[in-house]
Parts: structure tokens; sequence; C-alpha cells
């Protein structure tokens, strides 16, 4: 078995993942901050434990400011529905994911107003091109710093740079960097960061998070237990509890602390390097392969996902082929609809292969005999 | 004579004193700290006559107070108050420091 959908969830994980995860539940899963004894203060421990990784990982201060989700998108959402009245303005790109476009939607419904960027060819967008759109009531800059379909990188530094020197808060989607590519919230100015646990950092599903900077006041959108202020009907108003109700995902955060502490342990450019020679193996061979599409290829700097359609053949086809030869890729839209109006694959959709740390280049070399199997015999 | 109570859970109980938290973060992060600096401490549930609740509370000693207090200050760690347990006869009153 060849897994390349590690765009949607990283597969396998390190092995230390499973071993902790089965540890916790077996062990000593009681429940955090939900009692004073020995089992509910170790689950809390390991889960404080998680966040200083998170908030070292991600360079902010204080890990207070990390707040658990299910996943990115349970971020984003509370980012964007705690930020976001009636009356602003956001501006945001077509390469951003439904996690960003269905709440972004639904905020314009309620009254806010989106600017949607295209950006060039490949989506990557100028600070030129978002300054224009700025406005007195302009309140955020969403962006996805790695598209999950091209793979292409935006620059957040001048994003966060722009966002900083306007007064706009700056709401970073990390689901396809975070864990591969720095992300440094303080040196890139970003206000708001959602990350997955569940790919980059190498944690299971069910895990994520949203780094609050400093000073960024949002709504909380659930009510519930805490474990704090127990006397009180009024939810907490400190982080995290703000945006912590009800039992959180122990055994899942633990999984996650070791996918971190792996990638503090293997560094994350060790980890960047590895994907980048086989993405970069790939893109050399496509080149010679005239009956494979790339796309997005075009940007200085990419993330390991590369998306392709074989010439003649639609995306899903060629998706089912290479599941028949035990190779795992994703093909469609890829939840992400607009950005197939930037390259040009809004009835095709597209083959998107996104290797991991785990996988080798005998597995890129399988992949390509594999493709040119199914053009030759389409 | 009297019973020597210095080695009895009744002599640990005179001389406790405990910090008391807004968020049970904070006292993770407070117990984190005193526990790596290889303080004498536990952490407890917050005595209801405190504050009506679940969350928690750091309990250290008499000889701690004033290393404990200089570690709250020094990591700015938010603390809703810090008490001392004082036992009179059969009863228990958890009285405010002033810090």
């Amino acid at each position: 078995m060849i897994y390349l959908d590690n765009g949607a969830t990283s597969f396998p994980k390190p092995r230390s993942v499973y071993e902790e995860m089965i540890k916790c539940v077996r062990d000593y899963c009681a429940n955090p901050g939900r009692g004073a004894h020995d089992m509910s203060i170790r689950c809390d421990m390991e889960i404080y434990e998680c966040r200083e990784r998170i908030a070292k990982l991600f360079n902010i201060n204080n890990p207070l400011n990390v707040i658990f989700t299910a996943n990115a998108t349970d971020g984003l959402n509370i980012a964007i529905h705690g930020l976001l009245e009636k009356g602003d303005h956001i501006i945001t790109s077509y390469l951003e994911h439904n996690s960003v476009l269905r709440p972004v939607k639904q905020k314009e419904r309620q009254g806010v107003e989106v600017s949607l960027l295209k950006g060039d060819k490949d989506g990557l967008l100028s600070v030129d091109e978002i300054e224009k759109e700025i406005k007195s009531n302009t309140k955020a800059i969403i962006i996805n710093h790695g598209s999950n379909v091209i793979g292409t990188i935006q620059d957040i530094k001048a994003i966060g740079d722009l966002a900083r020197r306007n007064n706009i808060k700056f709401i970073v989607d990390g689901a396809q960097t975070a864990g591969t590519i720095e992300i440094d919230i303080d040196k890139y100015n970003i206000d708001l960061l959602a990350v997955p646990g569940h790919k980059g950092l190498l944690g299971p599903q069910g895990t994520g998070a949203l780094i609050i900077n400093k000073n960024v006041a949002l709504k909380e959108l659930k009510y519930g237990g805490t474990g704090s202020q127990s006397h009180s009907l009024e939810q907490p108003q400190f982080l995290p509890d703000k945006f912590e109700s009800g039992t959180l995902n122990t055994p899942g955060i633990v999984g996650l602390n070791s996918g971190l502490k792996f990638i503090e342990d293997e560094g994350i450019n060790n980890i960047r390097i590895k994907e980048k020679t086989l993405v970069d193996f790939l893109l050399g061979e496509f080149e010679s392969m005239p009956f494979i599409e790339c796309y997005g290829t075009n940007s200085k700097d990419s993330s390991a996902i590369i998306s392709i359609n074989v010439e003649g053949m639609e995306s899903s086809e060629v998706g089912k082929l290479l599941n028949k030869k035990d190779i795992y890729v994703r093909t469609g839209y890829h939840c992400a609809p607009l950005v197939h109006k930037v390259i040009g694959t809004e009835k095709r959709g597209t083959v998107r292969i996104s290797p991991g740390y785990f996988n080798t280049l005998d597995e890129m070399k399988q992949l390509l005999i594999e493709l040119k199997n199914i053009y030759i015999n389409k | 004579m009297g019973v020597d109570l210095r080695n009895t859970k009744e002599a640990v109980m005179k001389i406790a004193y405990i910090v008391v938290f807004y968020s049970n973060s904070e006292c993770l992060q407070l117990f984190k700290i005193l526990k790596n600096k290889e303080f004498d401490i536990s952490m407890i549930a917050t005595p209801c006559t405190i504050t009506a609740g679940c969350s928690r509370a750091i309990e250290f000693t008499e000889n701690d107070l004033d290393k404990v207090i200089e570690e709250i200050k020094s990591n700015s760690i938010r603390i809703r108050n810090v008490y001392k347990r004082v036992i009179n006869g059969k009863s228990l009153r958890y009285v405010l420091v002033k810090i």
C-alpha cells in the first residue's frame, strides 16, 4: 500500500502516537479539569504539556492562548464567527478551503462584506493586490498559508505586516503547513492561527488548535462546563476556558503531544526537506511525461502537494485505477471550489498527490509507473 | 504533657496554606513550576467554603509561603487568593492572607 493522501490526514503516525494514546486510554484517562484526584491531574498535565509544545512551535509566550479544537475547521469557525460583526469587511482568497469559504458565506448573509482575491495563475496573492481592497471597515484578512489543492504558499510575513500597519486582524489557516513549514505568530503578526492536529502535526483525528495572539477579542460560540467558576452561570472570560466548554479529547491530545514531540526530535526543517525532495522528484519526472498536466507549479515555493490530471481522463477515474493498485490519492474538488476557477479545472477536478514524511522515493517511482500504465491502457 | 503532633495528619493540616485560582489552567501552570522546583505541594479541590465550584487549589507548607508568593509574582500567575488553614479544636476555617 502506498498512502499519498497526507493533505487529508497524515498516515501513518509516529509509533509513539499510538503507544501514548493506548497508554492514556488504558491507564489514566480520567476527566481533565474536573477533579482533584491523581488521574485527573495526570490528564491535565499531559494536556498542558501539549499546549506548551504548540505554543513553542508557533512562538507564543502563553500556552493558555492555545485553544484545543476538534480540527482546523472548528478553529476557523471560532475565529470567523467570534470576530466578525455586521458591517465589517474582510479580505480572503479563491484558494481558501470550504472551512473558510462556508463560514465566510454565512457571515456574508449576516451583513459582512467580503472581497475575494484570485491572485496570479497559481493563486499567489500580492500585497499590493490586498492593499487595494482595504477599506475603513476592513476587520480581517483571512488567508490559507498553503493551498490544499495546488500547494501554493502565501507570503504570510508580508501579508501580516500589511495587516498590522492597517490595524486589521490577520487570520491564518495553517491546515496544510503546520508542522512542516515554520509559522511564527509573533514574526508574521498573526492574530489567529487555526491548525489541525491530524495532518502535519502528526496527531490523531479529532484534534486541532486555535492559537489566539494577545489582545484579540473574540466572542465564544459554545457555552458550558469548564471545571472553573462552577458557581457562576456565566461563561468564564479567561483563556482557554472561554472556548473550551465540555470534556476535552484527552487521548487525542496526548497523541497530538507525541506527534509534536516527534516533530521536535526530527526537526521541522528535516521534515520539510524530506517531503520537498519527494515532491521535487515527482515534478521533475512529470516534465518528461507530456500526458500529465500539473497545476500550480509556477510558484517558487510550495507545500508537499501536487495536483495533476492525466490527458483525456477524469480525475476520479485515475484515482479509481490507482486505488486498484493500492495507491491512495484524493481526487475531485478537495473541498476548495474556487481554486478550480484559477487553475481551470472546474469540470474535471484534480488528482491530488500529497506525500508525507514516511513516504519513500521508491514509492514515488511506483506511482510514476502506475500513472504511465493508466495512460497507456486508457 | 500534650500529644506531639509534628508527624501526624493533624499537624500537617494545621500548618497548610492554599492558593486559590480563577482558572484550573493557571493552577496547573503554578503547580508545574513549583513541582519542577521540588516544592512540597499537592493539588486539591478548592474548599467550597472559599469558592463554591469544582476548581482546584494548591496546598503548600508554611515554610514555603514566601517562596510560593515569589513564584506567583515572578511568573505573573493570576491567582484568586492565598488562604491559611486554621484549625481550632474541631472547627476548620480559612483565613485570607495578604500578599
